[in-house]
Order: structure tokens, then sequence, then C-alpha cells
């Protein structure tokens, strides 16, 4: 089995797919902007950006940049995991998906890798040049920083987490709809609009278990401090998230097998 | 290798699904899709295996290539369980399912046979030499396909990426289902051909089914006919035919719009051994043709069942059953 052979592989499909639909490339390239002046838009019929900006202490600007960008690096990668299986019974080819030698987890694994490409790329097209503009040098670094952060944050949900999610959901019933409530409910979770604080309690302790929730903590205190988040702080959040990430392995593993198990009893179609 | 490329024992598949009964009521269906089918293949042979719609084939290569658990019995590949030892299996298997789907369709055949070739543990400049050959093999090249989107292929360039996809990693056997569905007859015999080259210079063990008699005839060095998950003979096509030696096919052309055809077709169950099948040969004639056990008793009989359905007859032949004759007999009001 030959790891990078699969990555360069998995990147031409995404690629090719997202590079050959010139409008699906074009709402990626917008979808921040859109985001954060829809939500400036309401925003401002109910109150000020200044009283926003005394009360957060951060430019509601870059903060709902930031919130946006954040979402759509993760859910993008989110997505493409949760989709995948029923993406690939559509068009027919998870037959040859499940006969070949690689096993269906590690490609699940390999997903979210070239979409982090894609990230960094977006961050370049969003959180970098409206920062810069607003701070010079001193938000550039933060930028670049959040970018990362976020590309992180996608990716240790999606590793693992996603996994289980998508087989258990998967083993309950095989339709987009379920993934229509699955995926609502992580992006509320994930705290990104709507900070940890405020949430019910049952839904904040949901929260914690989300191992991006952290990271996302972790851009949010970021943003607020106006420079990079202090060390011991950022090890602790990133230490938890990971921790978090890999405690999700196993079940993951095991779930995704027995998702491979029922697909088996039924016979994948073809 | 002594052993057998392909060994099926007695396996038996029930498919559950629901029988519906208008939008909300359902009522569960169970579909025995394979009653305990045992054969096997060696390396070098093209076995096909031919039945009707829903005779079981496609649920034997689909538990074959580790794609669907069986209920009881066993398969194996090169002596691999297709169950308990799935990823030895699947890296001896090429799998072609069916011609129009499977492909991703944003990427060019060749993009896609990248993807599938690293999937299937391909990589670096043996897996682009091997993409290259393939495409020049199943003649993607000679039609310029190669760097087109798949959404663009027609259902021949489909096909042809498809078979190109099973060949990729050189596997010791082949699982085809219905290659040829869809083909111009140019590029289905340019498959056949293919195929039986891999199994006679290569020593590749082929399963192959079709609905083509002419092409199982042509393709196939053993025949398994399947009916309703049972396997109802097997052997060469020569052999198949001389397990019906003592049936001949009898061939009535009658004229079109004289007498009652519907009648004639009726009481011929009393003298013939199969279902007649029916074809309209031209504006004015019909021809007719079925199985009888050939006997001065039976030819009587033939012709007075014509005679009193009032229809005109044309011609009356009697000859050697075809491959599709045998066909008919085992599956359709055989012996079964
Ligand atoms: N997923 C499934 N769920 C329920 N029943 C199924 C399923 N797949 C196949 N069947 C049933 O099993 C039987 C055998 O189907 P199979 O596809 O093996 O037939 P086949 O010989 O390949 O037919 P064809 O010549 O039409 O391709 C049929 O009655 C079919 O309806
Ligand atoms: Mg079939």
């Amino acid at each position: 089995m030959n790891i990078l052979a699969l990555i360069k592989s998995e990147m031409l499909l995404v690629y090719g797919e997202l590079l050959r639909r010139k409008q699906s490339l074009l709402i990626y390239a917008l979808y921040p902007y859109l985001m954060t002046f829809f939500i400036v838009f309401i925003g401002s019929s109910v109150g000020s950006l200044e009283s926003f900006e005394v009360r957060i202490g951060v430019n509601p600007l870059a903060y709902l940049m930031t919130a946006s960008f954040s979402l759509f690096v993760i859910l993008g990668i989110v997505d493409d995991v949760l989709w995948s299986p029923i993406y690939d019974d559509n068009i027919g080819t998870l037959p040859y998906v499940i006969s070949s030698p690689t096993p269906w987890f590690l490609r699940f694994l390999i997903i979210p890798i070239p979409r982090l490409v894609i990230a960094v790329v977006l961050g370049f097209t969003s959180v970098v040049p409206l920062f810069t503009y607003l701070e010079g040098l001193t938000g550039l670094t933060i930028s670049l920083v959040v970018m990362v952060l976020a590309a992180l944050a996608g990716l240790l949900l999606s590793t693992f987490a996603v996994l289980l999610v998508c087989s258990i959901s998967m083993m309950v019933g095989e339709s987009w709809r379920l993934l229509n409530i699955v995926r609502p409910a992580i992006m509320i979770m994930l705290g990104v609009y709507y900070p940890r604080f405020m949430m019910p309690l049952t839904v904040q302790v949901l929260s914690y278990t989300l191992p991006s929730s952290h990271v996302i903590d972790l851009i949010m205190r970021t943003l607020v401090s106006g420079w990079l988040p202090e060390l011991t702080m950022a090890v602790s959040l990133l230490g938890v998230g990971t921790a978090l990430a890999v405690m999700y392995g196993p079940p993951s593993y095991r779930a995704s097998k027995s998702l491979e198990f029922k697909k088996l009893r039924e016979g994948v179609k073809t | 290798m002594t052993e057998d490329a392909v060994e099926v024992f007695n396996l038996s598949k029930r498919y559950i699904s629901r029988k519906r009964k208008g939008l909300l009521r359902s009522e569960s269906l169970v579909v025995e899709a394979l009653k305990g089918i045992t054969f096997n293949v060696r390396h070098g042979e093209v076995v096909g295996l031919i039945g009707p719609n829903g005779a079981g084939k496609t649920t034997t290569i689909k538990i074959i290539s580790t794609l669907l658990y069986p209920d009881s019995g066993e398969a194996r590949v090169e002596g691999f369980d297709v169950v308990k030892e799935a990823s030895k299996v699947r890296r001896r298997i090429g799998v072609m399912l069916s011609v129009e789907k499977g492909f991703y369709g944003k990427l060019t055949g060749r993009e896609n046979l990248i993807y599938f070739g690293s999937l299937y543990g391909l990589s670096g400049s043996e897996l682009l030499r091997r993409v290259d050959h393939m495409i020049e093999l199943v003649g993607l090249k000679e039609l310029e396909a190669e760097d087109k989107l798949y959404e663009e292929y027609s259902t021949g360039m489909k096909a042809r990426l498809s078979l190109a996809r099973a060949l990729l990693k050189d596997p010791p056997v082949l699982l085809l289902d219905e290659p040829t569905l869809g083909l111009d007859p140019a590029s289905a015999r340019k498959v056949r051909d293919l195929v039986k080259t891999l199994a006679s210079k290569e020593g590749k063990a082929v399963i192959y089914t079709t609905h083509n008699m002419f092409e199982a005839e042509l393709v196939c060095d053993r025949i398994l006919l399947i009916n309703k998950g049972l396997i109802v003979a097997s052997g060469t096509s020569e052999e198949l035919k001389n397990k019906v030696s003592d049936i001949r096919t009898m061939i009535v052309q009658v004229r079109k719009g004289v007498g009652d055809l519907n009648a004639f077709l009726s009481r011929l169950s009393e003298v013939a051994v199969s279902n007649a099948s029916v074809e309209y040969i031209d504006d004015d004639l019909v021809e007719v043709r079925f199985n009888v056990k050939p006997s001065e008793e039976v030819l009587d009989r033939t012709i007075k069942t014509i005679t009193v359905s009032g229809l005109f007859m044309n011609s009356f032949k009697l000859v050697e059953p075809t491959l599709e004759d045998v066909f008919i007999y085992f599956t359709r009001g055989g012996p079964a």
C-alpha cells in the first residue's frame, strides 16, 4: 500500500471536481465574504457595529470573517467525509472502492488531506487580506496563525470523530436527509458563531467532546487578545483537541468496519 | 499451479426485500437468489455464466468479488476464502460490474484509471505505465478518448474504461458481468478477443456473463446454465447441445394474419418440450420456433395443430438445436 500515491490521487479527484466546476470554485472563494456581510447586515439592524467592538473587543468584520472561514474549512472537510459513502454509492464507484485491497477506513482518513490545501488557498483570499488591511503586519501574522489553526481544527475533527458519526448515521439510515440533521448540529456545537458559554448545559457538554471545538476556542481567544495566543493555553487547548481526536480512533475504526459489514450483508449496489 | 483459480461450493444467498403495496404498506419478501451452486474455474479458462434475468449471475459475481456475503457455502479465489480472507482475495481479482457506471465524471478516463490504480496498490512510474498500456489495449487510444472527461464518454468508451480498470493491476482472476452490453459489434468482438487471449496466453481465469449465446459460444471454454439460483446444465457448448441430442428444434413459418396464431401457440404445449418463441420475419411471415422430441407421432400432431388453427404454412424445418435453443430448453419449460 503506497499512502503517498493514494494521497496524490485523492488530490487529483478533489481538484478535478473543484477546478472543473467553475461556479463551485467561485462560491468557494466568495463564501466567507457572503457569510460575513450577511451577518453584518442582519446584525446592524439590531445593534451597531461599534457596540459589538466595545463588548467583544474585536473588529466585527474580522471576527465574523474568521468565524465564516473556520466554519467553511471545517464543514468542507466534514461534508466530504460524511458524504463519501452516499456519493460513491450513487455514482456506482463504491463496489470498486470496497473490492480494492485498500481498506475503506484508510481511504476515509485520506479524504481530508487535499482539502487542507484548499483551506490554505481560501485563507489567502479571505482572512489574510482582511486582517492585513485592518492591522498591517500584526494582522498578517494573526491571520496566518488562524489559517493554520482552522485547517487543524478541520483535520482533527474529521479524522476519526466524523468518521464515527458518519458510520453510525449510515447504519441508522443511508440518507442525505440524516446528514442534514447531523451537519447543523456539528455547526452549532463547534461554537463558531455562537460562543460556548452561551450554550445550554447539555449542548455545552457535547461541544466539549468535539475535538475541533477546542481549536475554535483557541482561534477566538487569539482574536480577542489581539496577538498570538499564549503558549501554555495554546498547548493545552491543542493538546485536549488532539487527545480527543485520537480517542475517537478505535471506536471509529470499529464503526467503519460495522458499516462495511452491513454493506456486504445487503450487497454493495452496482 | 494445481489448485483451481476459483472454487465455489454450495453457495446460497437469499435477499430480504420488501414488497411495496402502495406508499406506506409493504410486506417482507424473501428472494432466493442462489440455492446452492457449485463450480470451479481453472487458470487459463473462461467460464460463462448464462441464464435468464434474475437467475443469480450478478449475485454470484458479487459474492466472489467480496461485495456480498453468502448465507451459506463457500467461495475461494486461489485458495483464499472470500469472506474470511477478503483482503487477499481483493489483491487477486479484477472486477467489471456494470458498463455504464462506476467512475468519477469530472475526471478523464486516464485520471480515473490513475485513481483506481492507486487504490489497487499501484504507484509511481509503474502506475503510469500500466495506465498507458491499458488505454492502448482496450482501444481508448484509437478513439482518442483517454483525455476526455468521463461524463463525456459514450457507452462503448465507458465499457472499455471499465474493462481497463479490471485489467489494471494484471490480476490472475477476472470477474466480468456482461462486459459487452451496449457495445457495437466491432467493439464487442475486440473485448471477446481480448478476454480469450488473456485466458489462453496469460493463464487468467475468467468468469464471464452474457445474454448473447453467440458470444458465449465464442468466448467460453465452458458454460454454466443457471436458472432460478441453480445450475441446470454445464459443459462446453458442444456438450450442452449433445445433452439435448434427443431434441430437435422445429421452425415453422406461417403466413401472417391467416388463421389463429394464439390458438396454435396454446395447443403447442401438447407437443413441444419448451415454450415457443415467435418472431416476425417480414411483412407477411411469422416464424415460430420450439423444441420437440422428434417422432412420427409428434410430427403428425404438429401438422394437425397447424391445420386445426387455420394457419397457412409456408415452410417447416427440423434442425439441430443451437445453444440458444438449449438455453431455452433448460431454462423455460425444460426438464425442471
Ligand atoms: N439487493 C437486492 N435486494 C433484493 N433482491 C435482490 C437484490 N439484488 C438482486 N436481487 C434479486 O435476486 C435475484 C437474482 O438477481 P441477480 O442480479 O443475481 O440476477 P442476474 O442473473 O444477474 O440477472 P440479469 O440477467 O437481469 O442481470 C433477482 O430475483 C433479484 O431481484
Ligand atoms: Mg446481472
